[in-house]
């Protein structure tokens, strides 16, 4: 007698898993022919950040946002940011018990106006994401997800209904490089940032630059006019910097001169807002109007210094700003 | 004579073709139950693993979204 095999429709892997078999994420378990899920309400990250770490620089700046990640990825990046957490079963991570109902009143509790589900991959603690959503916004929270973007249409566009916001994390525009590098494909990652598009949530992308993967000037050109072309020019870029990590611990940090080439691209190529991450203090991290180039929003890594914005308006040359941006919070401040 | 030999001929082709017949159904048999057994061994592992996994206490038990069952192959009986 054989149980059932189930087919998980949350993701383009679409794994099919005999009887006690897990996903590829290592959370979702078929048991006698339903798919269950091993992280709903038990985190093993929770921490007060700025917004900008997400990093979100057009989203209510400044403002603190109660972030929270399950153990469990669907892709496999061999230069993973937070392997120890994305790359481990749920079972040997150091979880706590914390209902949707708790994340909102723990975030009320610590102040924070958003609500973000980040570090590993909200798509893979799907149901956990979706509750905590609904309820915060409920309460007037905004969400935030901060994602791969390797989640099936149908899910995704439930999802969006209830979130804000999203930073995705654009690898590459080479599917190879997706293939080979993450244990993935490209095509529903630009399925998927069409569909943040379509559903009208601010939308920003990141793109962690690789030495000797993705850092050619040509393979930079070709995802910053893709961005261009199907989100818009006012989309803001992050381009991150890589830290040796995982298994690609052997290759040497971002150089900051590939970071600034990659903006220079990207400003070259009509984006208004490409931004250098991970290089506290670089020019790269200010937000420029778009009119009159001054310095709106200037920053050191995720502090605001300096607010130079009326509403969404250059308090300059009155040239409007992309984004939700917060009431004024004066001249200067220090944020964390 | 030779009449006799050319029946006991064909007797003992038709018992030779029977024993070997016999014995690829023997063997395919074997196979399937083997290949069955493999398969009732490695859920009983997974199963082994899962409730090992749940016993620690870190881990929730509540129903998925989005997914389907599949139907059982043929021969298969669902549980």
């Amino acid at each position: 007698m054989t149980a059932l095999a189930v087919e998980c429709e949350l993701c383009p892997r679409r794994c099919i898993l005999a009887n006690y078999q897990r996903g590829d994420c290592r959370v979702r378990v078929n048991v006698d022919g339903t798919l269950y899920t091993l992280v709903y309400g038990k985190p093993c990250a929770t921490h007060v950040d700025p917004v900008e770490k997400k990093p979100l620089f057009h989203f209510l700046p400044g403002t603190p946002i109660y972030s929270i990640a399950t153990a469990g990825c669907n892709l496999h990046c061999k230069y993973c940011q937070n392997w120890e957490i994305s790359q481990t079963d749920p079972e040997d991570a150091r979880n706590v018990d914390l209902e949707p109902a708790r994340v909102v009143a723990e975030a009320q509790r610590t102040g924070c106006i958003s609500l973000a589900y980040t570090y590993s991959e909200p798509i893979i603690f799907y149901e956990y994401t979706l509750e905590a959503s609904r309820l915060g916004r409920a309460r007037g929270l905004k969400n935030v997800l901060v994602t791969a973007g390797y989640i099936e249409p149908a899910p995704l566009r439930e999802l969006c209904k209830v979130s804000d916001a999203a930073n995705v994390d654009l690898k590459s525009l080479s599917d190879e490089f997706y293939r080979e590098i993450c244990g993935g494909r490209l095509e529903p990652v630009l399925k998927a940032l069409t569909i943040f598009r379509e559903e009208g949530l601010w939308l920003e992308v990141t793109n962690l630059i690789v030495p000797e993967l993705n850092d050619a000037p040509s393979s930079i050109t070709k995802l910053v006019r893709w961005v261009r072309d199907n989100l818009g020019a006012e989309t803001p870029m992050h381009f991150s910097r890589f830290y040796p990590m995982y298994k690609l611990a052997n290759l040497p940090p971002t150089p900051v001169a590939t970071l600034t080439m990659a903006r220079n691209i990207a400003l070259e190529e009509g984006m208004k807002y490409p931004y250098v991450g991970n290089v506290p203090g670089h020019p790269g991290n200010n937000t420029y109007c778009p009119g009159c180039g001054q310095a709106v929003v200037e920053r050191h890594g995720y502090a605001i210094l300096a607010y130079r914005l009326d509403g969404n308006k250059c308090n300059k040359c009155g040239a409007t700003v992309a984004g939700l941006w917060a009431p004024p919070p004066g001249d200067v401040r220090w944020v964390f | 004579m030779k009449k006799k030999l050319k029946k006991t001929n064909v007797a003992l082709t038709l018992v030779v073709a029977a024993c070997l017949a016999l014995a690829v159904y023997v063997g395919v048999q074997g196979i399937v139950a083997a290949r069955g057994g493999a398969d009732a061994a490695d859920e009983a592992a997974r199963k082994k693993a899962f409730e090992k996994a749940m016993a620690g206490g870190r881990l929730s038990f509540e129903e998925a979204k989005y997914w389907r069952q599949l139907e059982p192959a043929e021969g298969e009986e669902p549980r």
